[in-house]
């Protein structure tokens, strides 16, 4: 089973993201829009959290599955490299954060802006591999 | 002016983006079916949003970054939405035997499947089942009144696209392989109880561990993702498989194998797909189980006794732990190379497990679709002799009256004369070319000729 769509070229990704921004930085977005918003935030980021939590018990029985897996894939595949060992505890807080958010609950500032922190570089990693993408090669098939 | 000149090309190339939707549009899709066209619709509203975003870019009271910003993304959609285009590619009705996507529709619905779902061939050796999650769309804001309406058309994301080998490849007897890619559809719920496993899971862990120790590599989050994720495709195979064993029984171990023999004969392990040969072992097994196999019923009619050669003899073994990791370094790194070796103890312990989940799930759910040895014993007994005669298998008799053959007995009924039978078929006409590939060609198109007519009589039945 294959998934189509790469994240750095995903356009509802990066709306997300930006809204995402948008909603919990700039505080610029409100009403039923912050909602779906923070639902779908809420849901990205405690999917990946559920996934990353199944991987730190060791165990395959314990193995994570869709969308788990899925949500937290983008998050590995982008965001090992600044956060490493840490991940799992940012997913796990940015989850927490968001969740409280999205139930109305006001979050501090050192709350809010370390889910920024990540959606900015989870942002900034998407544009550094969407500006890296090879542009296609000349093709030689030498049967 | 750069602006300017942007702007231009990519109203230009959202234009001709319009026209080529358009022109699809006018496509024939087989079978009716809704799916491509909703796919289409979906494009429009990309394509019409990124209209929006041009208008917003050449609105003089907007400031120059907010401006470049709106242009860029309307590059981005019209990137996006001809990247959409090419994955309807090969879903028209010149592309895919009609015949068979109305059947293949029956298929999912029984499975419950309640997304969108399109099918479409491709001159690649490749049965696939594609998923586009499009989870975020609906958070472009501003964005047409039209994506928001192909949104909500889609139902339940993500959306679906079935892929089967087109021209040559496209054999009848071997689309069975799409019981297995439906299956995919439905591998989330079908949830198996592994804990009765856990030896055989701690083992394989600390045999990974060891095996990465000894170049110093640190199991760390990301080698622990790829052992969760390459586990998980794994599995999701083998119950892909076991729904494609309940959905066609017999057929579709050969329609597998004959794909798997005539499009690789490879060990078949990557980090998607488990070892082919322990697939075929484990089909094997459910076929031979209980009092009335499958095998026993295929045996008594045909005098052909399956086994795990029948269909894929050139199908190699996987040897053993060291070499296998040696082998398969030269494509991929050591991790994986490592991980695809040390779980094949692991996933051999659970395939029953697997399948026994699967079969369940299927049994509360959709018992309708399940194909038994009892089908397969009246299958062949109407169909097989019949079919050396030219007549296709359009319809079955039983205690409540003449009714459809279903997709599932066509295929089965199609193999047992493939593999059995090809010797009684009628000489085809001259004496050119290959008389074998002739009187197989000829099986082909009998059971097209089934699965319309079935279908027809199918419809008829319902409207009674």
């Amino acid at each position: 089973m294959k998934q189509h769509l790469s994240p750095s070229r995903d356009p509802g990704l990066l709306s997300v993201l930006e809204n995402g921004l948008a909603v919990i930085k700039d505080k610029k977005i409100d009403g039923a829009r912050r909602q779906q918003i923070l639902d779908v935030l809420n849901e990205m980021f405690s999917e990946a959290s559920r996934g990353s939590k199944a991987l730190s018990t060791h165990n395959l029985l314990d193995a994570a599955e869709e969308p788990a897996l899925e949500r937290l894939s983008l998050f590995v595949n982008y965001l090992d490299d600044p956060f490493g060992a840490d991940l799992p505890n940012r997913l796990s807080e940015a989850a927490a954060v968001v969740t409280e958010l999205r139930k109305g609950h006001p979050q501090d500032n050192t709350s809010t802006e370390r889910v920024c922190d990540i959606i900015e570089k989870l942002l900034a990693a998407l544009k550094t591999d969407y500006l890296t993408t090879p542009l296609a090669s000349p093709v030689e098939f030498q049967y | 002016m750069p602006l300017q000149s942007a702007h231009d090309a990519c109203s230009f190339f959202l234009a001709r983006l319009d026209e080529e939707v358009e022109q699809l549009r006018s496509t024939p899709f087989p079978g009716h079916h809704p799916g491509p066209r909703k796919w289409l619709a979906f494009v429009t509203g990309l394509i019409e949003s990124g209209h929006i975003y041009l208008e917003t870019a050449a609105d003089p009271s907007a400031a120059e970054p907010e401006a470049s910003k709106a242009l860029q993304f309307a590059e981005d959609l019209g990137n996006f939405a001809y990247d959409c285009l090419k994955h309807v590619a090969g879903a028209d009705a010149s592309q895919i035997p009609h015949e068979i996507v109305a059947p293949f529709q029956r298929w999912v619905d029984q499975l419950d499947i309640q997304n969108t779902i399109f099918f479409r061939a491709e001159h690649l050796p490749n049965y696939e089942l594609g998923v586009f999650y499009l989870n975020y769309f609906s958070t472009i804001s501003p964005c047409s009144p039209s994506l928001n309406s192909a949104l909500a058309n889609f139902g339940s994301l993500p959306v679906l696209r079935v892929t089967v080998p087109g021209y040559a490849m496209g054999m009848l007897p071997h689309f069975a392989v799409v019981a297995h890619e439906l299956g995919h559809a439905i591998q989330t719920k079908i949830k198996p109880d592994f804990s009765s496993h856990k030896q055989a899971a701690d083992d394989c862990y600390k045999r990974i561990k060891t095996r990465l120790d000894t170049k110093d590599i640190v199991l760390n989050q990301k080698i622990l993702f790829q052992i969760s994720n390459i586990q998980n495709n794994w599995i999701n195979e083998l119950k892909a498989d076991a729904v494609g064993h309940c959905v066609v029984g017999p057929a579709f171990f050969f329609a597998l194998c004959g794909f798997l023999e005539l499009s690789g004969r490879n060990y078949g392990v990557s980090s998607t797909h488990p070892p082919s040969s322990l697939r075929q072992t484990l089909l094997i097994k459910q076929l031979s189980s209980e009092n009335k196999s499958f095998i026993d019923v295929f045996y008594a009619k045909t005098g052909l006794k399956i086994d795990k050669d029948t269909n894929g003899p050139h199908i190699p073994e996987c040897p053993k732990a060291n070499t296998l990791v040696q082998k398969l370094e030269r494509n991929f790194d050591y991790t994986y190379a490592v991980i695809c070796t040390e779980l094949i103890p692991f996933i051999s312990a659970i395939g029953a497990d697997i399948y026994g989940a699967a079969i369940s799930y299927l049994q509360t759910s959709a018992a309708e679709i399940i194909y038994t040895p009892d089908q397969l014993e009246a299958d062949l007994k109407y169909h097989l002799d019949p079919l050396c005669n030219l007549v296709p298998p359009i319809e079955t008799l039983n205690a409540k009256g003449a009714h459809a053959a279903s997709l599932s007995s066509i295929l089965n009924v199609g193999w047992a004369g493939l593999l059995t039978r090809l010797d009684n078929f009628p000489e085809p006409a001259g004496n050119d070319g290959d008389v074998k590939a002739k009187k197989m060609e000829r099986l082909h198109e009998l059971l097209l000729k089934a699965v319309e007519l079935s279908e027809a009589r199918l419809l008829w039945e319902e409207q009674q």
